[in-house]
């Protein structure tokens, strides 16, 4: 009997260990998936390579509050900034405008209030750059080496493969490039790195990095297709041009003088070269010409076909943009970026003169007989805007007591409002009604001004070296199709010096509110003056039929010599050793 | 052993030997150590035998061990210290009583009375840090306890009690024990209760010509060029009752809660045993008809929150044979709880929507009924709390739980002395749903606009939503272990070994997530040597699959040593009974709120926008990148105590000091960016240190014998690294502060004239001010009140400090007990409808301190701001509105009458003992608009406070 029982605790016991040996604990669940399980799926690789374009940069009102709007707390996209009064343009930090509703980031960065405390800088966007070139790694790295290639259903051609591998390229270059023109030389990131690996990364020089982000753009080039056959569905992926136009400001960048103090002219060559590429492919041109800028206006809210968009960040139809930089007694606009009297007074007449305020024929009628671009960019005061649900004929009174200016929640401060990207057939308060904007990446005017610039250093104005168009001709296009009926000021840049500043001149007029002016005063080194002055409006009075204009400063901007790179995060550098702050921060 | 006498403590004293005895309830015991032979010349009369459950070792994990040799930091109570004290959650009866647990009770549902407890505080910035209860060593919910079956309750405490709790030991472990047949004639015990139980506290809503003489001020504030909403002859109407139906005044707390509700409970038990069985069998039932007055010849279903809890529970021990013993446990319960309203227990649970509504409606919206007798109500104030009681259908709860299990105990002394092994099974089931019959009611308003007057009807009447399992909740544990233990000794050396392994499964199947398996084995060697050199050494191997396999099993050691200085030669006769220094070291983990973070997983999400017409594409992306950092987070606890006793153990006290330091917290993303993507890593680090004292004296003048006890736990914590982002100034940081401490605008004073007119700093931010209106400091003096001017404005909720007080007195037949409990370096933070006026944009009502404002010519004085309807300046988190939660409290109080034997004899009754108690009695604090212990928003089910009488018999 006491044998039975020692036997049954014995078993009781072995039951006991062997329910133990089974490894309970060795469990997973089935619906951890790993990269084969994407990989064998086309449609999952392809929603893999769509996420990707969520990297792309947004450029309208990107700037909130909340400098960690580019936080990926959730991990899936990068964050959208909150849509309000108080979201900015980057236009707003720059001479170009000024925000209309106080204490907005774009106000916090042009007065100088920014520092390298995470909370605090505006524009770091340093975590979506890096998130993003992860998921390019992990496609490359987990996922493409694993794809079913083949031309049977549920497997990937070879020529998708190649498509899907250079638009990885694309982005992945593309965020590089981010990094570069915010920080200068950044700790190159090449793989997906292990959270338990080496953080102590040290930056690269600027020209590592240059090289690094132009063979990437080589590879992808050679990867990617010119245009997409399937555009209905698939416009918008990166293309051969892309690669191309990205090099092309690139190496314009490169050859700037905060990044090439000595002044290497083989720079300004390699840049003229990238651009000229472009130019001889013959693949884009500038979107057609209308009367009086009629063209240079639907070039904005025309996604296709539009021969001169080269690659842009596509958003569905929307009236976030219309709505946030709308005219404040127009559906209740938030008013948004107003254009600085300093932008105002840079267009020219539209024969090629500068605008002058002491000419008294000019002041008196400031607004008329100007540069076409001026009334596509800018709402001035009696400048005529019927967005939809308005009466048919309206004008905006910004004149003091004017129904856009005066007890309306969301004023100009500037006597403006903006006109560039913004939809007439847009209305964001019921019946709500949406128009397509892409805000451009790359566009082949740009590509012109790239190469103008780059010309003009390496060879002067008037060399076309091995290629097609001198660097007078290249800005003679874009200002031709802009309207502009003569060119007196390009045509009186005798010098290499005077056609350097009208073609900075150019670039500021034609590219303006594209975000491209906070970086190009930076690699001009001349934001130290330029976004260290105050900017003005412009106080309009109305006595009987006439106006009288006096100019007032609207803000005080700060730029300091430390403000030409960003500060990487004060957190960042006790986490990785190896980064060295930049200079002043 | 033990024994009672009844005049001991002369006894004792002249006695030659020092004798080691404790007093409990009046009950003198001589603690063990004594042969028979020294027993009989004990010059001792009068001995009888008495509960062994006193002189019982203290419960530890998978084991006992008697107090004096205990070397880590432990505090037990009986269970028949708290089975008098009524409630339905054991956790708030132990308030004050066990050195280093604290309980602060949130609400007083029946059936919930929500709290948090925790042993020691934090042990981490993550997580709610509430301990793990083990009911008889097998995990279990508290609340699923019979308390006349609890033998023991014991708090674990320090690395030495914890460490065999491995993964989960890291929050400290309450133990409870249940009660076991003893051999003997059977015992029958039965236990009734009856509470009479009211709020501790109401917050004191104006009536309605304060309120309508306050709103017309308020509207005026905010508007000085405002027409008054009432009119002169309106607030005389308030004032006279002329028109209880146009100018109703209703004190809706009157009119729908009870003055008192009722809670009964009965138990009996019975138990006993042979040389072959020993059995305990309890069964209870507790009602409570909760505080909602229903009319109940409205509705044929009860709409009260009415609870009804059966419990049963049988502790068998078969002496199988001579070596083995078969032990079988089984424990029912059934609750059943009613309510009003749809799924009244899902989140918000139902008292939370009726006390919002009780507490958001002035005493002027509406009569309770019009005069032609429909509800009342209007399209302004929909609510109407007596409606929601009684129109409103019900919702009706069962919860089910059923723990059994079963262990064979094999004595292998005769294969090696002292050896033993045991293996015991065990499986708990809760199941809970929730079964719903919403009905919609309409309110009707008297609209004096046309004539013959009319009624306005809102919402409609009689609209049924019914659903069943609206709530359901639906957990299985496993908890199965095999132990061998030995017991030697060998001269002066005594040695203790005890080996397991044990693995246990959490599943929770109402959420998707696969079950949660904890295994591997444990061990415990202690060796004592001349009984005064005490060192113990354990240890657990705990693996879980939520880490990966290489890294997936913790090994959690504790070393602890102890030295009775008393027992030295050369303190013997010094009249110290007890001198005892203990001291230990050791780990313990805790497993974080992780889910196969070692894996890698893709989800989908949407993409970039492509196409012609800009589309957004599907996306997908990697959600959770293989971690291989993940880890538990480690807590190295160290402790270091002091037993004392003095005066033939008249005077007893502890004292312990420990400091604890928890590191590979997980935190986010606090590696470089340039990872690239979203990572919990184990780098967050905390600490946690505190000091204990427990003292009691025992002593008796006369004939009446009485005892006086004390203690007071004392535990800080501090953040001490979490990723914090870079801040601009350095008060605005949390690190270098505890855990859930307030952050908010520091109040400086009200404004005044000249503070608007200068309008600096800035603080428009906030709202528009206006004399009157809160303050805020410029912390970083820059002229705007703004984000950067938020800093630490108070402690966290919990409480720092601890400590409890009790009294016993008993003389002849009579006792009285007597437990004061307090808490202090707490807060509340006062918002919301008990606090403010006029909330929810000038619906809400008003209560009596807001008699107290801020008014033109007051100054800095009153200490309320001006009155406003909707100006948001004032209600911004801010130290205005932080209180101080510290209180005393006298918790428990109870008096007893023992009858005399000889009466009872004869009908079988061997005890009789009938008694009153109180809880919640009395209440000494700072907060006077909710109780201090209360949820911050105070919009739960107030705490209670009850009176009760009872009886226990005993057969």
């Amino acid at each position: 009997m006491k044998k039975i029982i020692f036997l049954l605790v014995f078993i009781a016991g072995v039951l006991v260990f062997q329910s133990c040996s089974n490894d309970k604990i060795s469990s997973i669940p089935a619906d951890f998936a790993t990269a084969d399980q994407i990989a064998i799926n086309a449609a999952n690789v392809k929603a893999y390579i769509n996420n990707l374009y969520a990297f792309v940069p947004r450029g309208y009102n990107r700037l909130d509050t909340d400098p960690n709007s580019d936080d990926i707390a959730t991990g899936a996209l990068p964050g959208v900034p909150g849509k309000g009064s108080l979201t900015a343009m980057v236009a707003s930090a720059t001479d170009e405008a000024v925000h209309a509703t106080r204490n907005s980031a774009a106000e916090k960065w042009g007065t100088g209030n920014w520092s390298s405390s995470s909370t605090n800088n505006w524009d770091t966007q340093i975590k979506t750059e890096y998130t993003g070139i992860r998921r390019t790694f992990s496609y490359t790295e987990d996922i493409a080496p694993k794809l079913p290639i083949g031309l049977g259903g549920n497997e990937i051609s070879p020529a998708l493969r190649d498509q899907y591998l250079g638009e990885a390229l694309f982005i992945r270059a593309l965020l590089n490039f981010e990094l570069l023109k915010r920080y200068g030389g950044y700790p190159i990131v090449k793989t997906q790195l292990a959270a338990d690996g080496n953080f102590n990364i040290p930056r690269n020089t600027y020209d590592e990095c240059t090289k690094y982000i132009s063979d990437m753009c080589d590879q992808a080039q050679a990867l990617l297709p010119v245009v997409y056959p399937t555009a209905a569905s698939d416009f918008g992926r990166a293309t051969k041009g892309a690669c191309m136009a990205l090099k092309a400001r690139l190496l314009l960048y490169a050859a700037s003088p905060l990044n090439n103090p000595s002044n290497d002219i083989t720079k300004w060559q390699a840049a003229a070269a990238a651009s000229a590429a472009i130019i001889s492919s013959g693949t884009y041109s500038l979107y057609p010409a209308g009367t009086a800028g009629a063209g240079y206006e639907s070039f904005f809210l025309t996604i296709s076909p539009n021969p001169e968009l080269i690659f842009s960040r596509l958003e569905p139809a929307s009236s976030d943009i219309d709505q946030m930089n709308g005219i404040p007694s127009i559906n209740l606009g938030y008013g948004g970026t107003c254009p600085t009297l300093d932008l105002v007074n840079d267009y020219e007449t539209v024969d090629g003169k500068p605008f002058d305020w002491s000419n008294p024929a000019m002041a008196a009628s400031p607004f008329t007989n100007r540069d076409p671009r001026f009334a596509k960019t800018i709402l001035y005061n009696g400048a005529v805007w019927t967005p939809v649900g308005t009466p048919p004929i309206a004008t905006v009174d910004t004149y003091d007591g004017g129904k856009d200016i005066t007890n309306v929640p969301y004023p100009t401060r500037t006597g403006f409002y903006l006109r560039k990207f913004m939809g007439i057939n847009a209305r964001w308060i019921a019946p709500i009604s949406n128009v397509n904007h892409s805000f451009p990446i790359f566009r082949y005017a740009e590509v012109l001004l790239n190469y103008a610039e780059a010309m003009n250093e390496a060879y002067g104005p008037d060399n076309a070296s091995t290629f097609t168009l001198t660097a007078r001709q290249a800005i003679a296009l874009i200002r031709t199709r802009a309207g502009l009926t003569a060119n007196q000021s390009v045509t009186a840049a005798t010098t290499q010096a005077l056609m350097r500043t009208a073609i900075r001149h150019e670039r500021r007029i034609e590219l303006a509110f594209e975000e491209h002016r906070h970086m190009d005063l930076r690699r001009w080194m001349t934001a130290e003056t330029v976004l260290n002055q105050p900017v003005s409006g412009l106080k309009i009075v109305k006595v009987g039929s006439t106006f009288t204009y006096t100019p007032q400063v609207v803000e005080q901007r700060v730029f300091t010599n430390k403000m030409y790179r960003y500060p990487f995060p004060q957190d960042e550098l006790s986490r990785n050793p190896g980064l060295v702050q930049n200079p002043g921060w | 052993m033990m024994r009672k006498f009844t005049k001991p403590n002369l006894l004792l004293r002249r006695h030659p030997q020092p004798l080691r005895w404790i007093v409990v309830s009046g009950l003198v015991l001589l603690l063990g150590g004594y042969s028979q032979a020294q027993q009989k010349k004990l010059p001792v009369k009068d001995t009888v035998k008495a509960a062994d459950s006193l002189v019982k070792p203290i419960q530890l994990l998978y084991g006992t061990q008697q107090k004096r040799y205990i070397t880590g930091a432990v505090s037990a109570i009986s269970g028949s210290d708290v089975s008098n004290i009524p409630g339905t959650n054991r956790l708030n009866s132990f308030s004050g009583r066990l050195t280093g647990l604290s309980v602060t009770q949130l609400s007083g549902l029946p059936s919930s009375e929500d709290n948090f407890y925790q042993v020691r505080g934090y042990h981490s910035f993550v997580g709610s840090g509430r301990p793990v209860v083990l009911i008889n060593n097998r995990l279990d919910d508290i609340n699923e306890i019979e308390p006349n079956d609890i033998e023991s309750i014991t708090v674990l405490k320090d690395a030495a009690a914890t460490a065999l709790y491995g993964l989960n030991g890291a929050n400290g472990v309450i133990l409870i024990t249940t009660k076991r047949g003893q051999t003997g004639k059977i015992k029958i015990n039965y236990n009734v209760e009856s509470s009479f139980e009211q709020p501790t506290r109401l917050p004191k809503f104006l009536n309605a010509y304060n309120y309508a003489t306050l709103y017309n001020e308020a509207q005026l504030n905010d508007n000085p060029t405002a027409t008054p909403k009432y009119s002169a002859a309106a607030l005389q109407a308030y004032q006279t009752g002329s028109d209880p139906f146009l100018y109703p005044n209703v004190n809706w707390i009157d009119q729908t809660l009870k003055k008192s509700s009722l809670q009964i409970r009965n138990n009996i038990n019975v138990s006993g045993g042979g040389d072959q069985v020993k059995y305990y069998f309890s069964g209870s039932y507790l009602t409570d008809n909760g505080i909602f007055k229903v009319d109940k010849s409205i509705n044929t279903y009860n709409t009260n929150s009415n609870l009804g809890v059966f419990n049963v529970r049988g502790n068998v021990d078969i002496n199988a044979s001579k070596y083995l013993v078969i032990s079988a446990d089984l424990r029912s319960k059934r609750e059943t709880r009613n309510a009003p309203g749809a799924n009244a227990f899902s989140s918000p649970t139902y008292d939370q929507t009726i006390f919002t509504a009780i507490y958001s409606t002035p005493a002027n919206a509406y009569p309770v009924r019009n005069a032609d007798g429909s509800l009342g109500g209007n399209a302004t104030y929909t609510n109407n709390p007596y409606g929601i009681l009684n129109y409103s259908g019900y919702t009706n709860y069962v919860s089910t739980s059923l723990t059994g299990s079963m262990s064979f105990a094999y004595n292998l002394g005769t294969v090696i002395k002292g050896l033993k092994a045991k293996v015991d099974f065990g499986f708990t089931n809760y199941d809970d749903i929730q079964i719903s019959r919403g009905k919609t009611f309409a309110v009707y308003a008297l609209n004096t606009a046309v004539t013959p007057n009319t009624y306005i009807k809102t919402n409609a009447d009689g609209v049924v939503s019914a659903s069943t399992g609206g709530y359901t909740n639906r957990q299985r544990i496993y908890d199965h272990f095999a132990t061998l233990n030995y017991d030697g000794q060998f001269g002066d050396h005594n040695v203790s070994a005890m080996a397991m392994y044990e693995i246990q499964q959490y599943d929770n199947a109402s959420v998707n997530t696969v079950a949660n398996t904890y295994q591997g084995p444990k061990g415990k060697l202690s060796y004592r040597f001349k009984n005064r050199y005490l060192v113990d050494f354990v240890a657990s191997y705990q693996g879980s699959e939520q880490y990966p396999a290489n890294h997936r099993y913790g090994l959690f050691p504790a070393v602890s040593a102890g030295w009775i200085v008393s027992d030295e030669p050369f303190l013997k006769g010094s009249g110290i009974d007890l001198f005892k220094i203990r001291g230990s070291y050791g780990k313990t983990g805790n497993q974080a709120n992780t889910y196969f973070d070692y894996l890698t997983s893709y989800a989908a999400t949407s993409g970039g926008s492509l196409g012609t017409t800009p589309t957004v594409q599907t996306g997908s992306y990697q959600n959770q990148i293989a971690n291989p950092l993940i880890t538990w987070e480690s807590d190295v606890k160290t402790n270091i105590g002091l037993d004392v006793a003095f005066l033939h153990n008249r005077l007893s006290a502890s004292f312990d000091v420990f400091k604890e330091h928890t590191t590979n917290i997980l935190i986010t993303n606090a590696i470089s960016v340039m990872y690239g993507a979203k990572i919990n890593t184990p780098s967050g680090i905390f600490e946690d240190r505190g000091l204990e004292a427990q003292a009691a004296w025992t002593d008796h003048i006369g004939a009446l014998e009485y005892t006086i006890g004390g203690n007071v736990s004392i535990a800080k914590n501090k953040i001490i690294y979490q990723n914090e982002p870079t801040k601009n100034y350095p008060w605005m940081y949390q690190t270098g502060n505890p855990v859930g401490v307030r952050t908010g605008y520091v109040f400086d004073r009200y404004f005044t004239e000249s503070d608007v007119m200068s309008s600096l700093p800035n603080q428009s931010a906030l709202g528009s001010q206006k004399p009157g209106d809160l303050k805020y400091k410029d912390l970083n003096r820059d002229n705007i009140i703004d984000a950067n001017d938020i800093a630490v404005i108070g402690a966290a909720k919990a409480p720092e400090v601890n400590f409890g007080a009790n009294l016993g007195f008993k003389y002849q037949a009579f006792d009285l007990s007597l437990y004061f409990q307090g808490t202090s370096h707490g807060t509340t933070y006062n918002s919301g409808a008990t606090t403010w006026e006029f909330v929810n944009a000038g619906k809400g009502s008003v209560v009596e301190h807001h008699m107290d404002r801020w008014t033109p010519g007051s100054g800095q004085s009153t200490a309320y701001p001006r009155l406003t309807l909707t100006n948001p300046n004032n209600f911004v988190a801010s130290s205005f509105w932080v209180k101080d939660n510290s209180f005393v409290r006298l918790k428990y109080t109870e008096v007893g009458y023992t009858l005399p034997q000889s009466l009872l004899k004869k009908i079988g009754i061997s005890s009789t003992r009938v008694f009153v108690n109180g809880y919640n009695v009395l209440l000494w604090d700072k907060v006077k608009e909710k109780d201090p212990e209360a949820n911050d928003a105070g919009l739960t089910y107030p705490l209670q406070r009850s009176f009760s009488i009872g009886l226990n018999l005993k057969f």
